[in-house]
């Protein structure tokens, strides 16, 4: 090999090194997980105070029940849609369910979560989704964690389990 | 003209050639390292603003001044609007306890959603015009109304300024 060749061979080491290394520092500097932690206790934080400001709320429904005695009734009454007759002539199921999709929609919708997508599921014993919720596209990704929130059917020993999982979690 | 001289001026072009592609990748590399540098410390800003909210979020969540009680016991995640809106008269008259001590560099609002939808600023720093805000930090939170007894649906929304 000639002296010229040899040094063009060095060059282009030289060259791919570089680039290796700058495609290195980019990936680093930009590809990085921005606020990792704030954004999972964010989110956690989110999810938890959600649900359980959910169940403290006057349904609007009757003048003394709060959303999770709507929700309870629904879930042991699930197939004649509730027994509790609300001011407006819904049943318990039917109005939760508009007023909890109401609240998510002013609330987690506005918030950007429509962007990452999420899922709202309320599951009454044996196994019936009671109520269902989704928005956002989450064919995109399924990367979401949840914990169920439990309330106890009472006299029975079954419970409700309600799940809110931002990121999608396959819950339909 | 003599070949020594030819071959002298060719290596000092060369030399020159080198120099001007050194100064040229230096010039690259130093506009590179100060658009990362700058990028970084943009983010890290964010990270503080948004840790700052969070602990600003915090200490909201333990003011005695308008958390709900139930025969002296605290309502954990509610706050009660009457006491809210008492709150609300009273921060004017002690800007500077509230200021440096609670609220720091924050805007903060109270929103009400359901049954009854209501917006309350509770706090929000002297000059923000020139200050840039950080993405809100929301959390929901139960707002107790004693007037019509009702517990509405609300959150908190916590925006530091830099």
């Amino acid at each position: 090999m000639k002296k010229s060749q040899m040094e063009i061979v060095g060059l282009l080491i030289i060259v791919i090194i570089i680039s290796l290394v700058l495609l290195f520092v980019l990936k680093v500097v930009f590809t990085k997980k921005s606020t990792d932690t704030t954004q999972s206790y964010e989110q956690s934080k989110l999810v938890e105070s959600f649900v359980n400001t959910l169940f403290q709320t006057s349904s609007g429904c009757t003048d003394d029940t709060t959303l999770k005695d709507l929700l309870v009734d629904c879930a042991k009454n699930p197939f004649t849609d509730g027994t509790i007759l609300c001011t407006d002539g819904k049943k318990s199921c039917s109005y939760a369910n508009q007023t909890i999709v109401y609240l998510l929609q002013q609330t987690l919708d506005q918030w950007g979560f429509k962007e990452t997508g999420y899922e709202f599921v309320a599951v009454a014993p044996p196994n019936q989704n009671i109520i269902y919720y989704q928005s956002g596209n989450l064919n995109a990704s399924m990367g979401g964690e949840t914990t169920p929130f439990s309330l106890r059917l009472y006299p029975s020993q079954q419970n409700l389990y309600v799940y809110l999982c931002v990121g999608g979690c396959g819950l339909e | 003209m003599p070949t020594i001289v030819l071959k002298a001026q060719l290596k000092t072009g060369e030399t020159i050639i080198v120099m001007i592609i050194f100064f040229i990748l230096l010039a690259g590399g130093m506009v590179f390292y100060a658009k990362i540098s700058s990028y970084t410390s943009k983010q890290q800003q964010e990270e503080n603003q948004d840790v700052n909210a969070i602990s600003i979020e915090q200490r909201i969540r333990h003011m005695s001044e308008i958390a709900c009680t139930t025969d002296a016991v605290v309502i954990f995640d509610c706050y009660d609007l009457s006491k809210i809106h008492a709150l609300e008269q009273v921060i004017p008259n002690h800007n500077l306890y509230y200021e440096s001590i609670i609220f720091k560099n924050s805007k903060v609002t109270i929103t009400s959603v359901y049954p009854t939808e209501d917006e309350i600023l509770l706090f929000e720093p002297g000059d923000t015009n020139q200050s840039m805000s950080s993405q809100p930090f929301r959390t929901p939170v139960t707002l107790y109304d004693p007037v019509s007894d009702t517990t509405n649906f609300g959150y908190i929304t916590v925006e530091v300024y830099s």
